[in-house]
């Protein structure tokens, strides 16, 4: 086990250095930071005296390898468009906003698309079943932005309910949203999975002898079903969980979340090549340690699946 | 199967279990073919809806009735059909400017004396854009461009996904650690990071977003697939064909391919559905397909900041997307139903 | 607390005298202030630290410093404060972006506490003007001098509005204000105020109509008769500083034909795009002067639509059924600029031109026109911060922009080569008899209208939402301040 753990540590090592080299190359044929950051009327010296300064006028290579050498003693260097403030702790001072919403359109997620899932599975063809089937087909067809901004509309504008926009903590008010938002996709598309998932294991062998002994049929469900539905489930939901950490770009920007998606796009549209590689390291370093844990937990769940 | 376990039950409670177990079955049975049925025709109903909207995006020049993309300015966001026009900008005629005007000693511009009838008309069913462009001509035309993103982004994104997954699952070792690291970077990188690169370098024409589309959806076939042809690789065809000296390519392909065929469709309907509102998404973003052609995507993506007063802009396109995405789906639920085994033992 | 939201990325920094951010400035003279200022009407210059000034001989003004004014810290504003203030831009070690626009000015000599001499190596006859724009604003010295660190995220002025304790926290946090009750000129009628970005156009214009904010920045047009009905606040519409143009790529083919580009001007069909597109919010001007800039020439007409003259002309050039060209520009950055870039294509198309469109975010263009890659239209967009002809007919079209733009590069958007404009502009920078300079520059607008060097569009017209609650009346040079604003009680 230890040693296993260790070895998935080493490849994600691997993993890191490789997304770090491709957002390196990406970068740098994407733009100037500096002519984005002195703005539409700025001054060719003060251009190039800044190229200067911040080491862009060096080849790419040095540059690379100079990058890749502060990286390893975690540093990530100066953010370029805010005033040389170091760029790690700005992703890391966004990532509290992300953590809150990512985890409360975690749990809401999987609350209601077990609840609808099981429920559906349960009465298959009811209305019940069929208006879940539609709310899910629509949640998977519609984008995200419009979604939010309809939201807005109904919400905030309206019914006065709900601000548009903005971040106040935990206040729910904020919140809500938000939540609704970027969880829809994926809530859509766990339900469906939840259903689907449930009456396949109620079909199975298993379940049927339990039901045919007499068992009640709530710990069918609940006992036998439930629990070998959630062994597939566990990956998906684990790589959504990904998704939402990695920060909603498009539900923090309608929304005006500071999370650290805003802070990805943002940087992305200034080049500030430090803040979106530190970002890039930190998404990409969440990514692949809740891979981990879940296929630890994967094997918690299954003992038959080996660890190789 | 059912039988079978229960066959070695004797106690009499158990015995009547089994009775009413059986009752059950049977009715349960009728009850399937009846759904089957049903299924198969709400898939029957996404086929004909698919159908129908491949037709008109294929027959588009018959089917529009206007240009799509050159628009009369003097006929400007024109309301649909049978809708009683909202007050815009510069309001109607008789309004006037809405505006304050506050400019001072300099004569402000004001507001145009808008020509438009107060109700929509035929000639625009739909409506109008900014540039007096025909929504409805616009959003057939669109078809055409979000169904081939759609189809060719899953295709390529399919094949690349399907040969690293056959390559994985067959070699394993190196080939397989190497391949299934890619794919963990792949998926730790933020996509709009990918997109934007791709278009910033190559630009923002229909094949570069398939591209970036295509790209960035490699990962679940080759993990499928890898995982189909680890199990497939056990089996006794397999291991036979091995024995008597199969060729590594024609065990690959004779053997292993259709095996996971199966599996791979049922992601790529479902993944058609999401390339199309991945599109929309890029042109949210600014980085999807370039004007003035029309996409569903970038016609949401424009629209939206006018949901409240010029409604028509989004909402058609929306709904478009919707139809589309849930056909899609329709399909792809009963092609599962069908096709894969596993599913039809549930019923 | 008054609440305003806006449009673009504000300033990464508090710095009022490095950027060159219109946003940001709006923000910035809250708590910075020029020693002169532009009145509503953008020609009238009025006191503001300065009493009074008047020029001394050709290369010196002198200025009257207003007295017993003091810093937000508590320094005294004195002519040091404004030495000090007004050199640091100027100074190239300190990166400032506007700094050629004031590199004219050689030295200010301090005569007593309240006296300064600004002197110029050249005369300088937009000097005055130049001293109400960007970097110019007086900043504490003792504090100041410390390094250029500590004016990043914290500011110590002699304006209307202080800083909050903890008011900026990061570059898209709301920046948060509190009156300077011992303002020179009275306290502010408004007592804190909290000015946030909101970058998505839906969101803003759904908070201005749930209240959240009281004045949005840049609502769009289709909304304005939504926002009048709401009950709760109310479109306000002025005619805007700054003027969207399209560069032409004039070295490269197509546009290298002067033909050509008048045949572009005549058929890009500006004014039927001003009503259909905006609304009407624009207003035609015949180059990239608005009439309130010093150097105007008023009796330059706008082109025309006239599709036959353009194929005429297309013909004269030998391309008699039109030619192929690229549009490049950008999207949501300013009112509908990708929509009147979508028509422009549209209208170019039915006289025969086709145009190919290049839509790009803005990191993208930057990179494109550093690249000197784009050819055809570059779009390009200019809010004169000085309002005198200067800061833009030499600024955006000498030819020693194209060879020392971009370390000596150049750029796409920056094509214009003329030895007869050139001598123009450069005769009117220090042409101190007022006539004689505005001749020259009518004559160089002249050239730049003939020679179709843009297409040529509007101004602007900037659409504000504003709450009922507050009274004000936009201002046409983009700032909104809310020492100008008051309740309504």
């Amino acid at each position: 086990m230890a040693q296993y753990i260790l070895r998935r540590l080493l490849q994600s090592v691997f993993v890191i250095f490789g997304v770090l080299t491709v957002v390196f190359v990406i970068l740098r044929l994407t733009g100037d930071p500096v002519r984005l950051m002195l703005g539409e009327n700025a001054d060719e010296a003060a251009i190039t005296q800044m190229n200067h300064q911040l080491g862009l006028d060096r080849p790419l290579y040095v540059q690379y390898l100079a990058y890749m050498g502060n990286v390893a003693r975690g540093d990530f260097g100066n953010s370029i468009a805010q005033g040389g403030k170091p760029a790690l702790p700005i992703v890391l001072s966004r990532y509290p906003a992300t953590i809150r919403l990512a985890a409360l359109a975690f749990i809401y997620t999987v609350v209601l698309a077990l609840f609808f899932g099981i429920i559906a599975a349960i009465f298959r063809y009811s209305i019940f079943d069929n208006a879940v089937t539609f709310l899910a087909l629509f949640g998977q067809s519609v984008p995200n932005f419009w979604l939010g901004i309809m939201l807005i509309l109904i919400f905030s504008v309206n019914l006065g309910w709900m601000p548009s926009q903005g971040f106040d903590g935990w206040n729910p008010r904020y919140i809500l949203l938000p939540m609704i938002t970027l969880a829809a996709p994926g809530l859509a598309r766990l339900t469906r999975l939840v259903r689907s998932g449930m009456l396949d294991v109620m079909g199975q062998d298993y379940v049927r002898t339990a039901r045919a002994k007499g068992v009640s049929e709530r710990s069918v469900v609940f006992g036998h079903a439930l629990k070998n539905a959630a062994i597939p489930l566990v990956t998906i939901i684990g790589l959504d969980l990904g998704v939402l950490l990695g920060g909603a770009v498009v539900t923090e920007q309608i929304f005006e979340w500071p999370g650290v998606g805003k802070e990805v796009i943002t940087a992305i549209n200034r080049r500030d090549f430090p803040v979106v590689q530190a970002a890039v390291f930190v998404i990409a370093t969440t990514f692949v340690l809740l891979n981990l844990l879940v296929d630890l937990i994967y094997t918690w769940l299954d003992p038959r699946v080996r660890l190789v | 199967m059912a039988e079978q376990s229960t066959a070695k039950a004797t106690s009499p409670g158990e015995q009547s279990a089994i009775k009413q177990a059986e009752v059950i079955a049977r009715r349960n049975s009728r009850r399937r073919a009846w759904r089957m049925l049903r299924r198969g025709r709400l898939g029957l109903v996404g086929l004909v809806l698919l159908i129908l909207i491949t037709l008109s995006a294929i027959f588009a020049p018959f089917v529009a009735p206007h240009d799509p993309l050159v628009g009369k300015l003097d006929a400007s966001r024109r309301c649909p059909a049978f809708t009683t026009c909202p007050n815009l900008g510069g309001g109607g005629a008789a309004s006037g400017g809405q505006g304050q005007s506050t400019t001072g000693d300099f004569k402000l511009p004001g507001a145009a004396a808008t020509t438009a009838p107060p109700k929509g008309t035929m000639e625009y069913p739909l409506g109008t854009d900014a540039n007096g462009r025909d929504v409805l001509s616009r959003i057939v035309y669109a078809a055409r461009i979000s169904l081939i993103v759609g189809v060719a982004a899953v295709l390529l994104g399919s094949f690349l996904g399907v040969v690293a997954g056959l390559l994985c699952g067959f070699y394993g070792g190196f080939v397989d650690t190497v391949i299934m690291r890619l794919a963990d970077i792949q998926l730790a990188f933020p996509f709009i990071l990918l997109a934007i690169a791709i278009v910033a370098v190559l630009g923002g024409g229909l094949f570069n977003v398939i591209l970036v589309l295509g790209v960035g959806s490699w990962v679940p076939y080759a993990r499928l697939v890898r995982g189909q042809v680890l199990s497939a690789k056990q089996q006794e065809y397999v291991v036979a064909a091995r024995t008597i000296g199969a060729h590594d390519s024609s065990i690959l392909f004779r053997h292993l391919l259709p095996n996971v065929v199966t599996p791979a469709i049922i992601v790529a309907t479902f993944g058609i559905a999401a390339a199309i509102i991945g599109e929309a998404t890029l042109s949210f973003l600014g980085v999807g397909i370039n004007p003035p052609t029309p996409t569903w995507g970038n016609m949401l993506a424009d629209g939206r900041a006018y949901v409240g007063s010029a409604w028509w802009l989004a909402t058609f396109p929306g709904v478009a997307i919707l139809l589309t995405v849930l056909s899609i789906n329709l399909i792809g639920d009963w092609i599962r139903d069908v096709l894969d085994p596993r599913m039809r033992n549930t019923e | 607390m008054l609440v305003w939201g806006t449009y673009q990325l504000q300033t990464t920094q508090l710095d009022p005298q490095l950027h060159v951010g219109t946003i940001a400035e709006s923000q910035l003279r809250h708590i910075y202030e020029p020693l002169v200022q532009i009145d509503r009407d953008l020609t009238t210059v009025k006191p503001q630290l300065a009493t009074e000034w008047k020029r001394l001989d050709d290369l010196t003004m002198q200025f009257k410093l207003r007295q017993n004014v003091k810093f937000h810290n508590g320094e005294d504003f004195d002519g040091d404060a404004v030495k000090f203030s007004i050199l640091r831009p100027l100074n190239p070690a300190n990166n400032a972006a506007a700094r050629t626009t004031y590199a004219g000015i050689s030295d200010v000599e301090v005569v007593d506490k309240y006296t300064v001499n600004i002197k110029t190596a050249k005369p300088d006859p937009a000097l005055l003007l130049r001293l109400t724009g960007f970097s110019m604003t007086i900043v504490a010295p003792k504090w100041a001098a410390q390094g250029n660190d500590v004016l990043k995220t914290d500011a110590q002025g002699t304006g209307p509005y202080k800083l909050a304790p903890g008011g900026y926290t990061g570059y898209d946090k709301p920046i948060r204000l509190v009156a300077n009750e011992s303002y020179w000129a009275g306290a502010p009628k408004i007592p804190k105020v909290s000015m946030r970005i909101i970058t998505e156009l839906a969101t803003r214009t759904a908070a201005l109509r749930s209240g959240e904010v009281h004045i949005a920045k840049d609502v769009s047009v289709e909304e304005i008769a939504a926002i009048n009905s709401s009950g709760r606040a109310l479109a306000k519409i002025t005619q805007s500083n700054r003027i969207p143009y399209y560069v032409m790529e004039l070295r490269k083919p197509p546009l290298d034909n002067v033909k050509l580009r008048q045949a572009v001007n005549y058929g890009a069909n500006i004014d039927a795009i001003i009503k259909a597109v905006l609304y009407g919010n624009g207003t035609r001007v015949a180059t990239v002067v608005a009439p309130w800039h010093v150097g105007f020439d008023p009796d330059l007409k706008p082109y025309p639509y006239d599709p036959e003259k353009a194929k005429a002309l297309m013909t004269e050039a030998g391309f008699p059924n039109g030619f192929d060209m690229e549009i490049n520009y950008i999207q949501g950055r300013y009112m509908k600029d990708k929509e009147v870039a979508e028509a422009i294509a549209q209208e170019l198309g039915k006289v025969g031109i086709k145009v190919k469109q290049n839509l790009y975010d803005a990191a993208t263009f930057t990179q494109k026109d550093n690249a000197r890659e784009m050819t055809g239209l570059v779009f390009a967009s200019w809010g004169n911060w000085i309002f005198d002809a200067d800061n833009m007919l030499y600024a955006r079209w000498h030819s020693s922009l194209s060879k020392t733009s971009n370390s000596g590069k150049g750029t796409s958007g920056t094509p214009y080569q003329n030895p007869e404009y050139d001598k123009l502009v450069e005769d009117a920078r220090v042409e101190l008899d007022t006539a004689k300079r505005l001749a020259l520059y009518k004559k160089a607008q002249e050239i730049l209208y003939n020679d179709g060097a843009a297409l040529f569009m509007y101004t602007l017209s900037d659409v504000y939402g504003v709450d009922n609650w507050v009274l004000w009346e936009p201002r046409k040079d983009e700032m909104v301040w809310a020492h100008e604003m008051a309740f309504n009680e």
